[in-house]
Order: structure tokens, then C-alpha cells, then sequence
């Protein structure tokens, strides 16, 4: 007992509190993180079957990660990807930009619909797929009436889910409406941090409000635009859920984004080897605007 | 003020509730239909409100032994991996903002995990489970949650304890409390509000994420998200029960979202900006 008494207190003058206070998050983080990731990169570049056990776990080297140069399907998500991260991210910027503005100018009840407002963000993502689903059903949604009401009767007799070129407007319309309040909220941030003074210089001149937009407004607003914009870019990339409920990717593989084309290589084909490329692929991608991020956070 | 500065006001404010409309009818949609009995459903075109409101979806959502299963895992998955990563998070978080061990590349570290896609850990924790026999057990999905959460966790209280003056804990150290003393009695009470804000969010990740837990729960341990799923899938579609399914899931995270307002722009922007 002494030994380890002894022991104990030889830790406790030598280990500062600071490293015992952090060591379960770090030791937590550096097992989940580090082990795993080792794992599946090893994977990627074997071929592994779990359907075809008997084929049994096989290195190829660097096949996996040449095939996907040559399959048609990840140009085809890689595109679905980008298409959706454009429209989206874009109007959400748009959007959410507008509804700021129009929130800073003090309304009565202000708070009241930012509240409002933030329940679509709060909404999981899979509700919201199947709600849009009910929402959009040719028969016994509301939307094809209201689109009927507003004259344009050829959209509101067609199935928006099974066609091919109105699935990715439609998925794109359920990520504007669920996430347009995050950039509302971030941008009306940075409305709020903006000084005064710029503003009554500005007045003092004469300026026009649209001068005063481009010139003070819009330059102070740099720094929210771009947290914004990269978060969101972020998010986009690894989009997964809506999809996923709404669409599962299809009709065909019109909707087939990066993360669903992934899946089900992984989950459906059980073709582990060239879903862990694939997945470093995504992590690729994705990296590229989280290291942009921590350039920004770290200026 | 301009000559057209009232009639602007007014525009405003017609604009601003119809987005505000627009943004809540979904939400409305599935709350009405939710209260329809299961013939209203199947009208075209459809009810834009319940004829005959009836509370059925809900009871039998109630009586429905999976659901109410489900929704059991949910609350035990969320409320342990969040109460897990607050214990362990927030002394890191404190560890970072008083002595900055780990310097800036240890946070940093932790926000590249949390920009990292799900789909890339999603992988090898599916084999890692099944390599270890916790397949559709609480121990993975509870871990591979607390992971979820926990950069987050870190994060958030960062900023809090950023926020919170030293003067305080060294006055308390130079009465003579330990450390532990000066946390536990000082820090933390003065935090508490971050605290609540910081586990409150982390509970609306945990309770929405669907990625983990549709590779790693099974039918004993799935959560809500999951079930949606299957509802969707399944032939012969019970818009009653999902919709009711859907408020049930929405209804306190609505509530959670609206509590923390303050602190959302904070926590989802991991400290870039304040709200």
C-alpha cells in the first residue's frame, strides 16, 4: 500500500493538474481518431468483400484508388456533389443574407421570428426529408396544388422526385429551407458587431443607401459571409440524410451524391476496400475547406 | 427618416411574415396531419386542415411497443453520450483556456475531427464493432456519439471559460482552495448557463444524427432517426403515425433550439463569431 501511496503522490508533484484535466479527452480523441483511420486507409488498398467472404481480404495496392478516376458513377456523384454544394450554399448566402438585413432593422417582435425561424434548423434532417416527401407527393401533398394555383400546371402534374432533372432542385430547396437560418444567423452576427460610426460618417456625406451597402455594409461583413460560406461548403459536402430519405439517390443515380454513392458501396455492396477510398476521397474534398477554415480562424 | 420610411416598415414586416409562413408550413403540415384520422390523409387534393381532429396517431403511437422503444434509446442514447463528453470535455476545455496546454494545434485538432465527414469514421467503426462483437449494442453508438459531440463540447466551453475573468479562481486559491476547490465551487457554478447551452446543443446533435446510428444500432438499440427511415421505406406508408412520429421528435428540439439562441451562432461556428 505505502508503494503505491508513495507512488501516487510522486505523480501528483510531478503531473501538473493541467495534464490530468485534458488526458481523457485526449487519450478518447487519439483512440477514435487515430486507430480507425489507420484502419480504413490500410483498407483502401485492399479488395474485401464482406458479401464474398471466401475471396477474403486481398492487397491490389493502389487500384482502388486508380478506379476511381475510371467510374462513371463518382464522376457522376463528384458532379451531383459540386451541383449541390453550388446551388445550395448560393442561395442559402442569398437568402440568408436578405433575411438578416431585414431582421437588423429593428421590426417589433424581431425576436420573435428569429425564434421562428430557427425551428427548421432544429428539425432533424431525417423529418425533414419525409416531410418534404408528403409535402411534394403528386396526390396528397400541398405543394403540386399550390404550383397548380400559381399557374404553372405542367411542374405540379409531374412526380418532382422521379424526375430526373427536378430531384436536385427539389433536395436543393429542402437544404435552403432547413439551413438558411444558420447563415440568417451567422450574418445577422456580423451585422450586429458592425460600429455605428462608419454608418453616420457616411449620412454626414450624403451617401445613398445602396453606396452605403456596397461600401460599409458589405466589406465589414467579410469576415460572416465567409464563415458562413465555408461552414455551410462544409456541411454541403458530407450532405447525406435528406437525400438519403427523400430520394435514396435515385431515380437511377440522379441524386447520388459523394456520401450516398459511398454508402452504398459500403453498405449495400459490401465493398469495403474501395468504399474506404472512396471515403478518403470525400475526406479529401472536405479537407480542403476545413483547412481554409483554420487559416481564416487563425488570422 | 425618408418620405417612404413608414410604407418601407410596412413592407418589411409583410415580408418577414410571409418567410416566417413559408419556413413554418412544413412544420405546420406534418403538426395538422398528425391530427387527421387515417381516410384524411389520402385525399386529393388534400386537407389543408384535419376535418375530425383526432388524437388516434398519437395513441397509437403510444401503444406501438417499437416506437416507444425507440424513442427510449433515443433518450438514453442522447442523454448519456452528452453527459459523458460534458465530463469528460469540459475539464479539457478548462485545462485549454487556463494553461493552454496542447497550445493552439491541440483545438485545432479537435475542430479538424469535428469538420471531418461522418462517412470517413463511419467505416471502420462499423468493422471495429463488428470485429469486437458490439454490433446493435449501447457501448458503440454511446461512444461513437460522445466522439460526435465532443469537439463541440470542447469548443463551446472554451469560449465560456475564455469569457469567465481568472481574478475570481485566484482569489478563491489565494483563500486557500485547491485547484479542484476553486473548479468545482467557482468555475463551474459561474458557468453553469454555458454549461446548460453547451449540452443542450449537443443533445440536438446526438437526437437528430441519423449516419451513425443507421450503421451502428440494430433493432434493439436504434433510435428515432432510424425508424423514420423505416417507416419511409416500408410499402403501405402510415402518414398518421409517422407525422405524429415527426412532432414527437421535432417538439423539444424546437424548444431546445429557441432556449439557446444565444449561443447557437457561438457553438455552430466553433467561436469565429459571437451571436
Amino acid at each position: 500500500m505505502k508503494i503505491i501511496s508513495n507512488f501516487l503522490g510522486y505523480i501528483k508533484g510531478r503531473w501538473h493538474i493541467k495534464y490530468a484535466l485534458i488526458l481523457p479527452t485526449f487519450i478518447f480523441l487519439l483512440v477514435l481518431v487515430f486507430f480507425p483511420l489507420l484502419y480504413s486507409f490500410k483498407l483502401s488498398f485492399y479488395s474485401w468483400n464482406l458479401l464474398r467472404p471466401k475471396l477474403g481480404l486481398k492487397f491490389i495496392g493502389l487500384d482502388n484508388y486508380l478506379y476511381l478516376f475510371s467510374d462513371p458513377q463518382i464522376s457522376n456523384a463528384l458532379f451531383l456533389t459540386f451541383y449541390f454544394t453550388i446551388g445550395a450554399v448560393g442561395l442559402e448566402l442569398l437568402f440568408g443574407m436578405a433575411l438578416a438585413l431585414l431582421l437588423n432593422q429593428d421590426l417589433k417582435g424581431g425576436r420573435l421570428y428569429k425564434s421562428f425561424l430557427l425551428i427548421p434548423l432544429m428539425t432533424a434532417p431525417v423529418v425533414a426529408g419525409f416531410t418534404w416527401n408528403y409535402l411534394l407527393h403528386l396526390e396528397f401533398g400541398p405543394i403540386p396544388q399550390i404550383l397548380k394555383f400559381l399557374g404553372f400546371t405542367s411542374l405540379a402534374s409531374r412526380p418532382i422526385l422521379a424526375s430526373k432533372e427536378l430531384v436536385m432542385p427539389a433536395i436543393i430547396l429542402v437544404d435552403v429551407w432547413q439551413t438558411t437560418p444558420f447563415v440568417m444567423l451567422v450574418i445577422l452576427a456580423g451585422l450586429q458587431a458592425i460600429p455605428i460610426e462608419p454608418y453616420e460618417a457616411a449620412k454626414v456625406d450624403g451617401a445613398s443607401s445602396t453606396q452605403i451597402f456596397f461600401k460599409i455594409t458589405l466589406p465589414m461583413l467579410k469576415p460572416a459571409i465567409l464563415v458562413a460560406l465555408l461552414i455551410r461548403t462544409i456541411h454541403a459536402i458530407r450532405f447525406f440524410d435528406v437525400a438519403f430519405v427523400m430520394t435514396g439517390g435515385g431515380p437511377g443515380t440522379a441524386s447520388e451524391l459523394l456520401p450516398l454513392y459511398n454508402y452504398s458501396v459500403c453498405f449495400v455492396d459490401f465493398n469495403l476496400g474501395y468504399g474506404s477510398a472512396i471515403s478518403f476521397l470525400v475526406l479529401g474534398v472536405s479537407a480542403i475547406f476545413s483547412f481554409l477554415y483554420i487559416i481564416f480562424l487563425r488570422r | 427618416m425618408g418620405k417612404f420610411y413608414h410604407l418601407k416598415r410596412f413592407i418589411n414586416y409583410i415580408i418577414v411574415i410571409i418567410i416566417v409562413f413559408a419556413a413554418l408550413f412544413p412544420i405546420y403540415w406534418i403538426f395538422q396531419s398528425s391530427f387527421k384520422p387515417p381516410i384524411e390523409h389520402l385525399t386529393s387534393p388534400p386537407l389543408w386542415f384535419p376535418k375530425h381532429i383526432t388524437g388516434e396517431n398519437y395513441i397509437s403511437l403510444f401503444k406501438n411497443s417499437d416506437i416507444v422503444e425507440t424513442l427510449l434509446n433515443s433518450i438514453i442514447i442522447t442523454s448519456l453520450s452528452v453527459f459523458i463528453a460534458m465530463l469528460i470535455g469540459t475539464p479539457a476545455a478548462y485545462s485549454i483556456a487556463r494553461f493552454n496546454v496542447g497550445g493552439i494545434n491541440f483545438p485545432l485538432f479537435i475542430l479538424l475531427v469535428r469538420m471531418t465527414p461522418p462517412i470517413v469514421f463511419v467505416i471502420p467503426f462499423f468493422l471495429i464493432a463488428k470485429k469486437l462483437g458490439l454490433q446493435d449494442s449501447y457501448i458503440s453508438i454511446i461512444l461513437t456519439e460522445v466522439f460526435f459531440i465532443i469537439p463541440l463540447a470542447v469548443w463551446m466551453m472554451i469560449g465560456f471559460f475564455y469569457d469567465l475573468p481568472t481574478s475570481l479562481e485566484e482569489a478563491a486559491m489565494v483563500d486557500g482552495c485547491s485547484r479542484w476547490q476553486a473548479m468545482v465551487k467557482i468555475v463551474l457554478p459561474l458557468t453553469s448557463p454555458g454549461l446548460a447551452a453547451t449540452a443542450i446543443l449537443c443533445s440536438i446533435l446526438v437526437w437528430n444524427d441519423f449516419l451513425f446510428p443507421l450503421i451502428l444500432t440494430g433493432s434493439r438499440t436504434r433510435t428515432l432517426p432510424v425508424l423514420v427511415n423505416s417507416f419511409v421505406t416500408q410499402r403501405g406508408l402510415d402518414y398518421g403515425l409517422m407525422c405524429a412520429t415527426g412532432v414527437i421528435m421535432t417538439i423539444p428540439m424546437a424548444i431546445f433550439g429557441v432556449a439557446v439562441q444565444k449561443y447557437l451562432v457561438q457553438g455552430l461556428t466553433s467561436g469565429a463569431m459571437k451571436g
